[in-house]
């Protein structure tokens, strides 16, 4: 795997995250980014361009977790999962008009909207979610190495 | 008159557009929980202040691009509806505008997808893919059109960080006055300043009125928040609709608080509430700081906004839509 693509990645966020949002990343499943880092490997495209799509799969991964740990009990809690969600979703968007990659944004966005959908199914997992979001990004990918 | 037929806004065709959006999205079909629910909270109504602002906007641009304003104010309302959603999950409101609120009627889990759906959904339909039919609404939109709409649906990180400032400073009596400024600002003037300049924006305004309206926005803003904030310590239960002083009572520190704490009698009373307080503790408390100067000096802070807006009405004084502008100055800060 291409830990520099990972690496820079992360860094491009950190620098976009505002620190008064104080979100906590530990708690990640970094699985499946590391699997679409992989996928990455494979297609010719400029790194920056990379950076952008890992950058929104992270970003979808991390809302996706976020808002699925809303527990009504803990108002604060829930709170700060809620905005973290929200955010994350938010960053989502400004990274991907700043990178000036609306291909990647319009592809990503119906399926963001059906994730939504999908999760107000009972038994919705987030895995099978995530192996979409990995089937969207190659078909994106091999749209722009046709 | 109301100001929606003062400034020329025709809301039952608005409200018609805002259920488009969804009726027309293919990966819906009924009977859907999340159609229908989106569907009452267009139904429950609601001012629909932000897209009168695009609207009010765009009349200082050009004619020829009502698709994209409309689209960019449908865009916005979508974005205000779903920050409504999960706002009313954090405040643990079980009622809004007479109705109860979508995680009552259906659960916390589900209202935030719903909200997410909203969003995405909005900039779906307004963006669809430039240079090609979009679904459900009139016209493709061009590149430049779907990244300026993308952009708008960016704001919610700025409403956001006014949340997070509120959660992180809960019962903090240290706040400082660019802190309230600050948070004051992401949570409502930036909203409010980004509907003016994006309808500018839309129709093709050129950037320095554009920029003139956004600051005109973002005083109004101001003003009108800090007003907020004052009506919550002086108006009645019944005129406002929740208990007198709510935002001290759920550790919401607001501009006549910082301004009681220069009284010292007043602060070491204040500095003594907590989450635990007791409701009497806060009666007495709410009850000083709605007699004290401070209600003045926010009032005094309010104005000083309210003439900055005033201000860039005079920059733009060569515009025929300036009457509007007034009109919106007059409505929220009468």
């Amino acid at each position: 795997m291409d830990m520099k693509l990972l690496q820079d990645t992360i860094d491009m966020l950190r620098s976009h995250i505002d620190s008064g949002t104080d979100i906590d990343w530990t708690d990640m499943d970094n699985r499946p980014v590391r699997d679409i880092a992989d996928m990455l490997d494979a297609y010719e495209l400029a790194h920056s361009r990379k950076m952008t799509v890992l950058a929104c799969c992270i970003l979808i991964q991390s809302a996706l977790s976020k808002h699925g740990k809303l527990h009504a009990q803990d108002n604060e809690r829930l709170t700060r999962m809620l905005l973290d969600g929200d955010y994350l979703t938010g960053l989502m968007y400004r990274i991907a008009v700043k990178r000036k990659e609306w291909k990647l944004l319009s592809q990503l966005l119906p399926f963001h909207k059906r994730m939504q959908l999908t999760l107000l199914k009972k038994n919705a997992s987030p895995e099978v979610l995530l192996s979409e979001l990995k089937r969207e990004i190659r078909s994106y990918l091999e749209q722009r190495s046709a | 008159m109301n100001i929606h037929k003062q400034i020329g806004v025709d809301l039952a065709s608005f409200d018609r557009l805002l259920r488009e959006v969804v009726t027309s999205d293919r990966d819906l079909s009924p009977p859907s929980v999340v159609l229908e629910s989106v569907v009452n909270l267009i139904n429950s109504g609601g001012k629909r202040l932000r897209p009168l602002m695009v609207m009010l906007g765009s009349r200082f641009g050009v004619s020829g691009h009502e698709s994209a304003v409309m689209k960019t104010a449908v865009l916005l309302e979508y974005l205000h509806m779903a920050s409504l959603v999960h706002d009313d999950i954090i405040d643990q409101s079980d009622m809004r505008r007479g109705m109860p609120t979508l995680h009552e009627t259906t659960d916390v889990q589900t209202a935030v997808h719903i909200g997410n759906y909203m969003i995405a959904r909005a900039i779906e339909w307004a963006a669809g893919h430039p240079g090609e039919e979009s679904d459900g609404a009139s016209e493709a939109v061009s590149e430049e059109d779907a990244y300026r709409l993308a952009e708008l649906a960016a704001l919610v990180t700025e409403l956001c960080m006014g949340e997070y400032d509120q959660l992180h400073h809960r019962f903090n009596y240290d706040l400082t006055m660019g802190q309230y400024l600050e948070k004051t600002r992401c949570k409502t003037a930036l909203l409010m300043a980004h509907c003016l300049k994006a309808g500018a924006e839309a129709a093709k305004a050129d950037a320095r009125t554009a920029e003139l309206l956004f600051q005109f926005g973002e005083a109004l803003g101001m003003a009108f928040q800090i007003r907020d904030d004052l009506l919550d310590f002086t108006q009645s239960k019944e005129t406002i609709g929740k208990p007198a002083g709510a935002d001290l009572r759920n550790g919401n520190i607001t501009l006549p608080v910082i301004y009681a704490l220069n009284e010292p009698a007043l602060a070491a009373k204040i500095r003594q509430l907590g989450p635990g307080s007791a409701d009497a503790d806060m009666d007495e408390v709410i009850l000083r700081i709605a007699g004290s100067s401070a209600t003045e000096q926010s009032e005094e802070l309010a104005r000083s906004y309210a003439e900055q807006a005033q201000l860039m009405i005079g920059e733009l004084a060569d515009h025929p839509a300036r009457c509007d502008l007034q009109a919106l100055l007059h409505y929220f800060l009468p």
